[in-house]
């Protein structure tokens, strides 16, 4: 009987224990990390990396899309010759990536303040478009105050957004299209209404009535 | 003529009765309102001044838009005859041009109650010809004697 309780609480131990180890240690693991993450200047944190690793795993398992992240500190001497779209395209085709065409890769030298997204020929130039306005405006100012895992953070989520949207070219210039769209019509609302204003049709709330002046001097 | 510097100088008491009953007796007869403004001068652009002086009469909130409103500003002599959008569907601008030619002739002689009373009556047959009040119907009928109002 006596052994049985000891029995019954150590599974309840282990059963509790296990509960609390087992999501740190799956937080701290760094096994599948290497598959989308390449942080050669090590500027991102364990956590940092396993967020992000989640975010590419997820966007694998969902849309079979892998993504992957190279960070390097300063171009390798390797590569030194090479224009940094050379390298990119290089890296690209080294990791793999070119073997689907919807794969893509965020590459960045920090000392030598170069980034660049490498799409798939899936992606169309609307796409590569968007990714770049995401770079130019939402990522590169947080990198120019050092803020580089916010800025990687924010470039993987967002890129991840684009790339499983069907973009194109109403898309990309949707915001441009309804701005026109809207500024036609204040400019017709207001030839209108100059037109109505014109032809009477309109009358002003104090134009009311009429009548006559004179002087008796 | 002599320099009027009061306003209330234009008419004397027993004048100034007959036209507040001469108004009266259109009001009754008819859904118009007719009011008499005597100020010194106008301010701003005469037509605006009238809008402003036809709504503090509150006038512009009659139903069948047929108020009609006299300014007569002593200073710089001058008259406006100011009608709403109702009366003004009736009648032409001729008529607002032919109210005031009338006025202004008995003014230049001094005579202001023979003037005025004159422009209220060619008023008052215009009202009596479009807006005549339904029998027995007296609603918005003023009793009150402040058809004729005197700037201080």
């Amino acid at each position: 009987m006596t052994s049985q309780f000891f029995l019954k609480n150590r599974i309840i131990l282990f059963i509790f224990l296990y509960g609390i180890f087992i999501p740190i240690n799956a937080f701290n693991s760094t096994d599948e990390i290497s598959d989308y993450i390449y942080d050669h200047a090590e500027i991102l944190t364990n956590a940092d990396k396993n967020i992000l690793n989640n975010k590419l795993r997820f966007l694998k398992t969902e849309k079979d899309i892998i993504f992957k992240l190279v960070i390097f500190d300063k171009i390798p001497d390797d590569y030194k010759n090479m224009d940094f779209e050379e390298l990119s395209l290089k890296y690209f085709e080294e990791l793999g990536l070119n073997k689907k065409d919807n794969n893509l890769m965020l590459i960045m030298s920090i000392k030598d303040r170069k980034i660049r997204v490498k799409l798939g020929s899936y992606y169309n130039i609307y796409y590569q478009m968007a990714v770049d306005r995401i770079l130019k405006n939402k990522v590169i100012p947080d990198f120019r105050k050092n803020n580089f895992s916010k800025g990687i953070y924010i470039a993987i989520n967002d890129i991840i957004k684009i790339i499983k949207e069907d973009m194109n070219f109403f898309k990309y210039y949707r915001i441009y299209i309804m701005g026109s769209i809207l500024i036609i019509f204040f400019i017709l609302f207001i030839i209108i209404f100059i037109f109505l204003k014109k032809s009477n049709k309109i009358k002003n709330i104090d134009n009311f009535g009429d009548g006559d002046i004179g002087s008796w001097k | 003529m002599d320099i009027i510097n009061n306003t209330n100088e234009i008419l004397n008491p027993n004048e100034l009765k007959l036209i507040i009953e001469t108004i009266k007796n259109i009001e009754i007869k008819t859904t118009g309102k007719i009011r008499v403004y005597v100020g010194k001068k106008i301010r701003g652009e005469p037509m605006s001044f009238a809008r402003n002086i036809f709504k503090q009469f509150g006038l512009n909130r009659l139903v069948d838009k047929n108020g009609v409103l006299f300014i007569i500003t002593v200073k710089d002599k001058k008259l406006i005859v100011f009608g709403d959008d109702g009366i003004n569907s009736k009648v032409d601008k001729t008529f607002w041009i032919n109210v005031k030619n009338a006025l202004i002739t008995k003014f230049k002689n001094g005579q202001f109650f023979t003037g005025l009373m004159g422009g209220i009556n060619l008023v008052g047959e215009k009202l009596m010809e479009f807006f005549m009040r339904d029998f027995e119907d007296l609603s918005g009928v003023n009793n009150d004697d402040k058809s004729i109002f005197f700037e201080e």
